[in-house]
């Protein structure tokens, strides 16, 4: 409706100053073609058997990125790994007995949610490599409204689906503000609209498909588009 | 209610896993670079040839439209030739992957057609092609003779919906053209549209000089020297009128509209003394605004018409100053280093551009209304007298060649890039770009 808002906004308006247009052309019906992931080149990483999500839960320790350092003062003893919990122990889950069983795994629960925060979207040294990787892919397909009025407070944040092959799955979700047509707002979220499209695929790590699969740009033109 | 607040506290133990923020990537770094926009040569509809004026419009709309874009710097057109799908009906939705393969952001297609009225009928359709959908859609009527300002039309509708701004393609640029020896130098106004078509002259022979158009473009003010001494002028485009505007002793000139049209300030010289003063067009009164001993002139309006910035050397070098639009609180805006003249206010208020003289350079600069962030744009040897597009993105001036080589006016974009030469007819200076026409 906007769309056809604005059509007719231009129109009138080019109407009332030369007197030349007679009409707005009907919208041409589109048949939008889903570009899937078939269409691509097929991801070098086999199907994982375990779905994204549960994967997302137990994310296993990335080999190429070390895992953060604990300083450990050199007097006392060394750590001793503690053993794996027992998978039998999930098979031996008791509701009646939840309280014993919560006190006995609650050293290792809390040092794996502790990992995990750290290894999705916090920025710490986890992710600081995937962060580093997709910017340095974007910002060369990324020309913001330089000139604009504003231009440097245009900030804008699309939420993002990928698939295995690194191409963007679905359409990129807008989480700032959006704004009408012919505005500098909506230029500064069409460049970044065109700049996730232009760039993919993005070439990322497959072993760490769960942490990469769903992310968010947040594009800042501040230091792009001067004062 | 025991085991309640045990699940709860499993819960919360667990939360991060199952609810963690996905990654946040910041993108601070870009890349400025103009968009890539196919533009296909229009369709033509029904045979044309039998009115040149047609058959022009529908070769050449196109060309029009992707030199329009390309000039802006903000797109780039792509070479025809690389285009793998040839465009014959705008009303079927293109291929986008035939688009995409050669980097195509933008893709406009268009159609005319000779109307039974002797009218000439054009369409056109912006796509975007990432999106797979139609950003725009228009339809134009007009006389084959006047497809040039069709073109232009279509390259401000592109330029607005792709930058949010509006353009300034369908505008006019008002200047001196310059000929003759440098002892015998014959400066006339001329007029011509925004990419240098259509030129023409409007005076002959009388040195002219400062012309600024008034708001709905059909009126500009000028300094001549017709009578010998120079006054301020009105010229009407429309019927070619010229007048003198008021009867003073001594000189008057740096005229300038207000945004309304209805007052036009400018300086007078009276007793060795120059100072800023204001005619109510309507009512040909004048009012001073300024009373001080030094020199002050070039008056530029504020978009709103309640300011006034101008130069003066009231504080021993040449500098800018702003006033409430009555003459009340002037205060000078420029510190920075060098002298500071020609203030003109941005049409959309954000930026004063001007001209930074040092003893080596005459270079463009701007800077906000309350004098922070000045920036210089240029780089030429002697740069002087900006005037802005109508959108405050683009800037043109004179630049005189080193070596006594004569004039040129180039344009500049606000943001220091896209710095070109604009197409005159021979020598020119001393632009005034007018507002998009009506």
């Amino acid at each position: 409706m906007l769309h056809v808002g604005l059509v007719v906004a231009l129109f009138v308006s080019f109407s009332k100053k030369l007197d030349i247009p007679d009409s707005v052309m009907p919208m041409v019906p589109v048949d939008l073609v889903t570009v899937g992931d078939e269409n691509n080149v097929k991801p070098t990483v086999k199907p994982d058997v375990i779905p994204p999500d549960v994967e997302e839960q137990q994310p296993a320790q990335p080999p190429d990125v070390a895992p953060p350092k604990i300083d450990v003062a050199p007097d006392t003893k060394p750590d001793v790994k503690p053993k794996p919990e027992k998978k039998t122990d999930a098979e031996k889950f008791d509701i009646n007995d939840i309280e014993k069983l919560l006190a006995k795994k609650k050293p290792a629960n809390a040092q794996i949610a502790a990992r995990t925060v750290q290894g999705v979207g916090a920025g710490t040294a986890m992710t600081a490599d995937l962060q580093t990787v997709l910017a340095s892919q974007i910002y060369r397909c990324w020309s913001p409204p330089a000139g604009a009025i504003n231009a440097a407070a245009l900030i804008v944040t699309y939420d993002i689906y990928l698939d295995r092959g690194g191409n963007v799955t679905g359409e990129p979700k807008l989480l700032s503000a959006g704004a009408p047509f012919n505005t500098p707002r909506d230029a500064a979220n069409q460049a970044a609209y065109r700049a996730i499209k232009a760039c993919q695929p993005y070439k990322l790590p497959g072993n760490r498909y769960a942490e990469w699969r769903h992310f968010s740009f947040n594009f800042n033109p501040h230091d792009v588009v001067g004062p | 209610m025991r085991i309640l607040g045990v699940v709860a506290a499993m819960l919360l133990a667990v939360a991060p896993l199952a609810f963690a923020a996905p990654l946040q990537v910041d993108v601070n770094q870009g890349n400025i670079q103009p968009l890539p926009i196919a533009i296909p040569d229009f369709v033509s509809v029904t045979p044309a040839a039998a009115d040149p004026a047609a058959a022009a419009a529908i070769q050449n709309i196109a060309k029009v439209v992707r030199a329009d874009l390309d000039r802006s710097g903000l797109f780039r057109s792509l070479d025809p030739k690389s285009y793998i799908e040839q465009i014959t009906n705008i009303n079927v939705a293109p291929n986008f992957q035939n688009w995409r393969v050669i980097n195509a952001q933008g893709l406009v297609t268009g159609q005319a057609a000779m109307q039974p009225d002797g009218r000439l009928r054009v369409d056109f359709r912006l796509w975007d092609v990432y999106g797979e959908s139609q950003m725009l859609g228009l339809q134009f009527t007009t006389q084959p003779a006047t497809w040039r300002r069709v073109a232009h039309m279509i390259s401000d509708a592109i330029y607005q919906r792709i930058t949010g701004e509006k353009g300034y393609f369908d505008t006019r640029i008002v200047f001196i053209s310059e000929s003759g020896t440098a002892l015998h130098r014959q400066k006339r106004l001329a007029i011509m549209d925004e990419d240098g078509a259509n030129p023409s002259f409007l005076t002959n022979g009388y040195l002219v000089l400062t012309p600024r158009f008034n708001p709905s473009a059909q009126m500009i003010a000028y300094m001549s020297y017709t009578t010998g001494k120079p006054r301020v002028y009105l010229f009407d485009l429309e019927t070619g009128r010229q007048e003198k505007l008021g009867d003073f002793p001594n000189m008057t000139f740096s005229p300038r509209f207000s945004p309304d049209g209805n007052l036009v300030a400018m300086t007078l010289e009276m007793g060795g003394n120059s100072d800023i003063y204001v005619m109510d067009l309507r009512t040909r009164q004048t009012k001073r605004l300024t009373y001080d001993p030094a020199v002050d002139t070039a008056p530029s309006f504020s978009p709103d018409g309640k300011q006034i910035v101008f130069e003066s050397d009231r504080g021993g070098s040449q500098q800018i100053y702003v006033m409430n639009a009555d003459g009340s609180n002037p205060h000078r805006i420029s510190f920075g280093e060098g002298h500071h003249g020609t203030p003109v206010w941005s049409p959309r208020g954000d930026l004063i551009a001007f001209t930074h003289v040092t003893s080596a350079q005459f270079r463009i600069g701007v800077m906000h209304p309350d004098g922070s962030g000045e920036r210089i744009l240029s780089n030429g040897w002697q740069d002087e007298g900006p005037t802005w597009a109508p959108n405050g993105r683009v800037l043109m001036f004179t630049r005189t060649i080193q070596g006594g080589r004569g004039s040129q006016i180039w344009s500049i974009d606000v943001t220091g890039r896209n710095q070109r030469r604009v197409s005159t007819p021979g020598d020119a200076s001393d632009p005034a770009w007018s507002p998009l026409i009506q």
